[in-house]
């Protein structure tokens, strides 16, 4: 459709969106009152003349070919605002805020003095694409927070691994402490140690519990460090005196390590390992319940492992004999349930070696 | 709905979407300040039975596809398939955005609309101006999914005929494989079949 009369287009000033009508001169046919605000060009600047001198991109070969196809072929353009952003340099009201604008060319089927028309519709999509960029940063933030929490896990995990392998070695040092002086005690820590957790493992210990158990087991004799050596390897039985000396470790055990923060019960396990259920232990003559568990899995191991060892004041008893005697203190001096998984243990095959 | 193409027309068919692939190139090239290296289309006319079983067998993988749909004599729409990975290669390599990004994933749609309206605009401009009929299109629409999705939305399976163009592209360092699917409605396809025809007698 070919017109020689005027094409009303200011009915297009009624839009919100720039409009700009081109002829495939590149003359411009019509600029709406949007783009006459957006682009500081009046409607008069323009209108008739080229658009080439004011915009000098649409000639580029990025442009002038695809909107020349759009007048040869007839196709609609698209020129998005993400590869094309200020397709036409736009401004907010402050007249210095380029717009990011998408640009659509749909050409039209009326002709104007036998010359191709297209509608450039410039839509102003700055707020979205900022939102996107606010909503894209955000995200970028989120996942640098991530990984960095993720990195203080990864620390703090490590931080734990060498934490709990200072207290391995500090508990080794401990246990070595008292053996030096001690070669009776020497490996002695060690083996009950070895018992209790077989006990503790079966009797379903939490793996936690266990552990606790053979750092209990481990040092429960440190209070022995305040003995004298020749008292500790004294052949014959003790006097009174040196019995009651011998029997205060369990105390100082105790003061050695209640200073020490550590998440197992030590302390008491080393002041209670001597006590027995019907109070005739020592040093408290505790009963019962109120001699801790671990302290109840330490007496077994304890009185076995020293029964079935040699001692400078007695030789060694099998483990037959050694299981009878801790079999006739079941339920009065020693837990019940302790003594028979430590009697199933050795039914099993369980050795010190 | 029997579809079948003489070899004549298949020949003048390839050749037309040869053409405008290569404008489509052009445009495309002068977006992006690499070559876009472009292989021979293959052409295949699709059966009903074999867009069911692309439905059913290509659904696995996640794909984009820019959509053109045409009115006219011969109606019916484009579409420009690309398997996700693919396109977002095509995005980084015209943005710089890097690829598999959330910055890449917020300029995808966009990008890729303008990228389907240049394909789309060369193949089904050109097959216009070639045959002398007229288009009316509407704008590039944006999708993804599986291809049952991207069949359902152009409503192949009622399709009168289907055309599958097997086109390769190279930009930069990336391969990146695009199909374009073309969907005749009814009665389009005789009048397409007549146009193909008519490029021999001039």
């Amino acid at each position: 459709m070919n017109s020689t009369q005027p094409i009303h287009f200011e009915i297009l000033d009624d839009i919100p969106n720039g409009l700009f009508v081109l002829g495939e001169d590149f003359k411009v046919v019509f600029w709406n009152r949007t783009m006459e605000q957006w682009t500081k060009i009046a409607r008069q600047e323009i209108v008739g003349k080229s658009i080439l001198p004011i915009f000098p991109h649409f000639g580029s070969e990025k442009y002038s070919g695809r909107i020349k196809d759009a007048f040869k072929q007839r196709v609609p353009l698209i020129f998005s605002s993400q590869l094309h952003k200020h397709f036409i340099p736009s401004f907010g009201a402050g007249g210095k805020d380029l717009k990011t604008v998408q640009t659509i060319v749909t050409p039209l089927k009326t002709r104007l003095d036998d010359k191709g028309l297209a509608l450039f519709t410039v839509e102003d999509v700055t707020d979205l694409s900022n939102a996107i960029s606010e909503h894209v940063k955000a995200l970028k933030q989120i996942r640098e927070e991530v990984e960095m929490r993720r990195q203080s896990q990864q620390e703090l995990e490590n931080s734990h691994e060498k934490l709990k392998q200072t207290l391995q070695g500090t508990i080794k040092a401990m246990t070595h402490t008292i053996e030096v002086r001690d070669p009776y005690t020497a490996g002695h820590q060690t083996r009950v140690a070895k018992l209790a957790c077989e006990i503790a493992e079966k009797m379903g210990l939490t793996p936690d519990q266990v552990t606790g158990i053979n750092v209990c087991a481990a040092i429960h004799d440190i209070g022995k460090i305040q003995i004298p050596s020749d008292i500790l390897a004294k052949p014959t039985g003790l006097e009174n005196m040196e019995r009651e000396l011998v029997k205060m470790h369990a105390e100082t055990g105790r003061s050695i390590l209640s200073d020490i923060e550590i998440p197992w019960p030590v302390a008491n396990a080393a002041y209670q390992h001597h006590e027995r259920l019907d109070g005739s232990g020592y040093p408290q003559g505790l009963k019962g319940d109120e001699i801790c568990l671990e302290a109840r899995i330490l007496a077994v191991a304890d009185v076995l492992e020293a029964m079935i060892s040699h001692r400078p004041y007695r030789p060694a008893i099998s483990v037959d004999d050694a299981l009878n005697e801790i079999r006739n203190g079941r339920g009065t001096l020693y837990d019940a349930n302790v003594v028979d998984v430590c009697e199933e243990i050795f039914k099993d095959g369980f050795s010190f070696d | 709905m029997t579809i079948s193409m003489t070899e004549a027309q298949m020949d003048a068919l390839t050749e037309v979407v040869n053409i405008g692939m290569g404008v489509a190139a052009n445009s495309l090239n002068s977006m992006m300040d690499s070559h876009i290296e472009l292989h021979m289309p293959e052409l295949h006319v699709a059966t009903p039975a074999e867009l069911k079983a692309m439905a059913e067998t290509e659904s696995h993988e996640g794909l984009t596809g820019v959509r053109l749909d045409f009115r006219g004599i011969i109606a019916g729409s484009g579409t420009l398939i690309m398997p996700q990975q693919d396109a977002s290669n095509m995005v980084s390599a015209l943005t710089g955005e890097p690829p598999n990004t959330p910055e890449l994933n917020s300029v995808m749609v966009g990008t890729l609309n303008e990228v389907g309206n240049i394909v789309m605009n060369g193949v089904l401009g050109t097959i216009a101006s070639t045959l002398s009929v007229e288009f009316d299109y509407g704008l590039p629409t944006y999708e993804w999914g599986e291809m049952r999705d991207l069949l359902a939305s152009v409503n192949a399976m009622d399709a009168e005929a289907a055309i599958i163009v097997k086109a390769l592209f190279k930009v930069q360092q990336f391969e990146i494989e695009g199909n374009i699917l073309l969907i005749f409605i009814a009665p389009s396809y005789e009048s397409l079949q007549s146009g193909l025809d008519a490029l021999y007698d001039k």
